[in-house]
């Protein structure tokens, strides 16, 4: 339930930005290159999120984690009946509903999943164009605010996109974790 | 070549003698703290891998299924590409803050016994970051010990991804998932 609930906030958000219709109240918040915790926790004006435990950083290791099990999964073999005890361990690391209100949290995931002082974050970030990039889906980011993370225009998101129709059946859904190219731009 | 885990792992040098560090990676200054100088050794016991013997692990642990080449980097970094068979398992993941973190355990192969965890089935890790001066992999490392890792199930590849292109070793872009 809270999860339809989100993703219909993200569907209508990306709707309203697609076609321009002013004065819709999330319409802003959904445009801002960076977001703070505090401020992208807060659901939209009129729509109700409840957060199990209101804790950003918990959502960020549960999700982190998640990430991690899973791609332990892929990696360690299975010598019985462990496929079944790590799916459980899976979804027991992220509940439903701990995903859905990840997504309203902040776009700067790496800030909230690192300890402080975030090393990766001391590093000047080096962007060579040359060769297409990775982006790891943080909650909270959309194609508009990865296009201006990365391009400078909220207008790449288009280029991303199509970039990336192999995992993405929609431009407003992004699964938290989806690894996505980020395609040179001339 | 190197058959693990159903994948067919590459490991090449270059051999274009006019080859240059990539642009990351030819930086030879960053500020510490964080980045600091490591020492050669993690952890008691815990033992030291240079790059060969990094792909003798890769050849005999990580392709018979007990042993995990390990990146204890965040995953923007490991994304942006890694050494060949690795799995991203970050530093930060293991650390006791994370309310998580049995999961993580359990996963490797470990099981709850008693009144602790049983490593017996545990896999083999070969932990590394992004060079000699990166403390990640030797953090990944002490929370492991701290769970109760044994030790020589453990090892730590301090060279990480700066020293094995500075050799023109092949990274890899991980295969996208999950």
């Amino acid at each position: 339930m809270g999860r339809q609930i989100a993703l219909a906030l993200l569907l209508i958000g990306v709707i309203a930005g697609l076609l321009a219709v002013d004065g819709l109240p999330w319409r802003g918040a959904r445009s801002q290159p960076t977001v703070t915790a505090a401020t992208a926790a807060v659901p939209p004006a009129g729509i109700a999120i409840t957060r199990p435990d209101g804790a950003t950083d918990s959502d960020a290791m549960a999700i982190l984690t998640r990430q991690v099990v899973l791609g332990l999964r892929q990696a360690v073999p299975d010598p019985g009946n462990r496929v079944q005890s790590l799916a459980q361990v899976a979804s027991r690391v992220m509940p439903a509903d701990t995903a859905v209100t990840a997504i309203t949290a902040t776009a700067a995931t790496s800030a909230t999943v690192e300890p402080s002082p975030s090393p990766e974050a001391l590093l000047p970030r080096q962007r060579p164009e040359r060769a297409p990039r990775r982006h790891v889906v943080s909650p909270g980011d959309t194609l508009t605010t990865i296009a201006e993370a990365t391009y400078g225009r909220a207008s790449a998101w288009q280029a991303i996109y199509a970039a990336n129709r192999d995992r993405l059946n929609r431009p407003d859904l992004l699964p938290q974790g989806t690894v996505l190219i980020l395609p040179v731009m001339r | 070549m190197i058959e693990a885990n159903g994948r067919t792992l590459v490991i090449e040098r270059v051999q274009d003698t006019g080859a240059t560090a990539p642009p990351e990676f030819a930086r030879i200054a960053r500020a510490c703290p964080p980045w600091c100088i490591v020492p050669l050794s993690a952890a008691p016991g815990v033992g030291n891998l240079g790059e060969l013997e990094v792909m003798d692990f890769i050849a005999a642990q990580v392709a018979a299924g007990q042993g995990l080449l390990v990146d204890a980097r965040l995953p923007e970094s490991f994304h942006q590409g890694t050494l060949p068979g690795a799995i991203n398992l970050p530093f930060n993941a293991l650390d006791p803050a994370n309310p998580y973190r049995d999961a993580i355990i359990e996963a490797l192969g470990a099981s709850r016994g008693g009144a602790g965890w049983d490593f017996s089935g545990a896999q083999q890790l070969a932990v590394f970051c992004g060079g000699p001066w990166c403390d990640q992999a030797a953090r990944a490392i002490r929370h492991l010990l701290a769970v109760g890792y044994p030790p020589e199930r453990l090892r730590f590849y301090r060279g990480g991804m700066q020293d094995w292109v500075m050799l023109g070793l092949n990274t890899v872009l991980p295969p996208v998932g999950n």
